[in-house]
């Protein structure tokens, strides 16, 4: 009996959170659009809905998530043979650079394709400025490394000898790799394609870097349609479709993970096999992907931010940083770094001790069917803030907590709340394979010993699950750093965050103000990639599962 | 005219630095089922997949009826490989995996050579089941089936019976040469167990 309260706490926790901080402010941000001065309406949402500039965006939205999805499954399938399937000689510092995009702010992301595509940029001649183009291109450089690793992960593990039969059996190696790689695959295909899907449908940062007022999507005009036309109920009508899209995808990958785990257990070695000849192809491809794709535009930002008024090489930029000579900031970069890793901290323990006891009860399997249901809608439920407009909690934030008996409108604690909703799916993930691969038989073990159920969590869970906590404790760490969303609504213009930093400064004219935006772009990709990298480090290797 | 059936001649194979298979020998003539019989770590599934072209050889050469196949890519060279745990395609159902390699045959023809193939290892009605109901006994049996269905040259089993238990292994063993025997096929079949390899092979050659 004790027991099952201890489990009811843990679940009621974190479940009281997300209720309060997520589902309350989205539901009233949500219900704001169906009410004018006369009550109830449905008139504003279908104005809204109806109209041309709604429906353009929504195709708009609709288009680039698909090619990005596309694309960067496309170019990833490739990655992931030559990274995680072929085994050679300076693999491990290849997937670590293939990594540093996904953990990159999606400003940076952002400011970096700038750097390389705006008139003065080596690429410039391209005129790719402010295009779909660019803004697909910096979808693909951000969620390539979330299909290398997820189909890498499984690719890793399958059995050669499956179709080395198919190849005894008269299977040419084309043939042998559509009907039996592929199929095996598909699993892990799925599960990166639809999180792609959700991470480019719901990108906010870069399009709005990118994208400039010439391309809208439906998380952009959430964001345009607050601010800056005030048109709430249109804000809202937007952000029901956002969900209809985030739940659609969500339930996709939840069901394509499921099946994942199904297909991984059955296969636990690693089976690299050695560089041969007829790799040849599909090495250059990678190599190439990784050049143009990740390393041209990593290397144009840090260049250019070393490029000083004049077109020499100097520190000027940085020198800025400390001083805000331009006068486009309130506070100097430095004291908004300040300002990020405090508030960066405080998301993180928040996220740490709500995430692990998601993942505590998550990684129970109970023997009802009610149990079993109980535990999948758990899981969707704390995956629902990783696709839902960060935007959209930030505004609901700011109508929802701003009255008695939670008035925390003028209070920065927001800021983590917020930060620390949106790295929870990341935490909850990141732990949940550990927690699950814990074999009861140890705690049952312990048991028998005479350890109670306190001292069996602290002696047998803690301690097994301690490597992935460093690990999700990094991600959360870097996802509040960079997160954008949310916090553009709810910083303060005193104490703004580095992100935010950035994008005002990149949304400036002059070059000046360009030139502290690299330099402080690069600033915020250095500590972020500095993070990961101890916390995988923490972590151990290849520890994260999606 | 008679074929002259598998020649395997001083074939090495390496693993990295180790020299697993060394100066390897042997000749099969058609329709023959011998037995490779060795403990483990003799190299005799390196041998099979070096025939099933799996390895690449350091030394020596494979021919079938007098022409050299050594380079010949495995899925040209019409040996086919029964693995160890059967190694079933889990996505695909019964009559799917035994298809497999013969997908260039006409849907109808293919569709009756699957079911005598069923029939042949006693599992007629198997069809559209998934792999994942068969036990243990019955997806060796698929997989011979499967090996079969492409009329191979030579069939090369890989201790397809070591994961069932004795008793069910003593009468599959004489099953298997049943079946082999009724296609006509030459095989050879790697084991450990020399009652297996008794009850199987028409001849058994000694690993050391």
């Amino acid at each position: 009996m004790k027991k099952r309260m201890a489990w009811v706490l843990a679940g009621v926790l974190p479940l009281a959170f997300l209720a309060l901080f997520f589902l309350w402010p989205v539901f009233s941000l949500v219900a704001r659009g169906f009410q004018d001065e006369s009550g109830w309406t449905l008139d504003a949402v279908g104005h809204t809905l109806a109209s041309a500039r709604t429906v353009r965006i929504i195709r708009q939205t609709f288009t680039l998530a698909v090619l990005g999805t596309v694309f960067s499954t496309l170019l990833g399938l490739p990655g992931a043979y030559v990274l995680y399937r072929l085994r050679f000689r300076g693999q491990r510092a290849l997937r670590a650079i293939v990594t540093i995009p996904f953990v990159l702010p999606s400003v940076v992301v952002g400011v970096a394709f700038r750097s390389l595509l705006n008139s003065t940029g080596p690429l410039g001649w391209l005129g790719l400025d402010g295009t779909p183009t660019a803004v697909v291109a910096a979808m693909v450089f951000f969620n390539y490394s979330l299909v290398v690793r997820t189909v890498g992960a499984l690719w890793s593990r399958l059995d050669e000898r499956t179709v080395q039969a198919a190849r005894t059996l008269g299977a040419t190696p084309a043939r042998a790799f559509v009907t039996i790689t592929l199929p095996a695959l598909a699993p892990a295909i799925g599960s990166a394609a639809s999180l792609v899907f959700l991470f480019c449908a719901s990108a906010f940062g870069i399009v709005l870097v990118l994208g400039g007022s010439r391309i809208g999507t439906v998380e952009t005009e959430i964001w345009y349609q607050t601010t800056t036309m005030l048109n709430l109920s249109a804000a809202a009508a937007l952000s029901i479709v956002q969900l209809v899209f985030v739940s659609a995808s969500l339930l996709l990958a939840s069901v394509v993970r499921r099946r994942q785990q199904r297909a991984l257990a059955s296969r636990a070695t690693v089976s690299q096999q050695q560089l041969r000849s007829s790799d040849a192809p599909v090495v250059a491809v990678t190599l190439l992907v990784i050049g143009v794709l990740v390393l041209v535009p990593l290397g144009t930002l840090v260049y250019r931010s070393f490029v000083v008024r004049g077109g020499g090489l100097g520190l000027a930029n940085y020198a800025n940083l400390a001083t805000n000579a331009s006068g486009a900031l309130s506070v100097s970069v430095w004291a908004a770094l300040c300002n990020s890793l405090i508030i960066g901290l405080c998301a993180c323990a928040l996220a740490l001790i709500l995430g692990w006891l998601v993942a505590y009860v998550l990684s129970r399997s109970p023997i009802t069917r009610a149990g079993r249901t109980t535990i999948t809608l758990l899981d969707s439920a704390f995956m629902l803030p990783l696709g839902i407009s960060a935007v959209t909690v930030g505004f609901g934030f700011l109508i929802t907590l701003n009255r008695p008996p939670l008035d925390l409108r003028s209070s920065w604690v927001l800021i983590p709340i917020a930060q620390a909703l949106v790295a929870l799916p990341l935490v909850v993930r990141t732990l949940l394979p550990t927690w699950r691969s814990i074999d009861p038989k140890l705690r049952q073990a312990a048991a028998t010993l005479g350890a109670s159920d306190s001292r069996i969590l602290a002696t047998v869970d803690l301690p097994l699950t301690a490597r992935s906590i460093g690990l999700a404790a990094g991600f959360a760490f870097a996802t509040s750093l960079g997160e954008f969303g949310a916090t553009s609504f709810l910083s303060r213009p005193d104490r703004p965050t580095l992100p935010v930093v950035v994008y005002r400064l990149i949304s400036r004219p002059g070059a000046e103000n360009f030139g502290t935006a690299l330099a402080a772009a690069v600033v915020l990709a250095v500590v972020t990639a500095t993070v990961m990298s101890i916390a995988e480090a923490l972590g151990g290797k290849e520890t994260h599962g999606w | 005219m008679v074929s002259e059936g598998l020649t395997v001649n001083h074939i090495a194979v390496k693993y990295g630095q180790n020299l697993v298979v060394d100066d390897f020998s042997l000749t099969l003539a058609p329709g023959e089922i011998i037995a490779l019989l060795g403990p483990s770590g003799s190299g005799k599934s390196t041998i099979l997949r070096a025939i099933a072209g799996l390895e690449p050889l350091v030394a020596g050469s494979i021919a079938w009826d007098g022409v050299d196949v050594t380079h010949v890519p495995t899925h040209k060279r019409g040996f086919v490989l029964m693995f160890q745990d059967g190694q079933l395609f889990p996505h695909l159902d019964v009559a799917g995996n035994v298809a497999y390699g013969i997908n260039s045959l006409p849907g109808p023809t293919r569709d009756a050579r699957v079911a005598e193939l069923l029939e042949l290892v006693g599992l007629a009605d198997y069809g559209k089941r998934p792999i994942t109901a068969l036990s243990g006994g019955e997806a060796q049996r698929v997989a011979l089936a499967r090996s079969l269905a492409p009329v191979p040259k030579v069939l090369l089993l890989d201790e397809p019976l070591s994961s069932l238990d004795t008793e069910l292994r003593g009468r599959l063993a004489a099953e298997i040469r049943t079946m082999i025997r009724a296609r006509d096929t030459a095989a050879i079949y790697v084991t450990h167990d020399t009652s297996e390899a008794d009850a199987v092979a028409d001849r058994v050659v000694l690993l050391q």
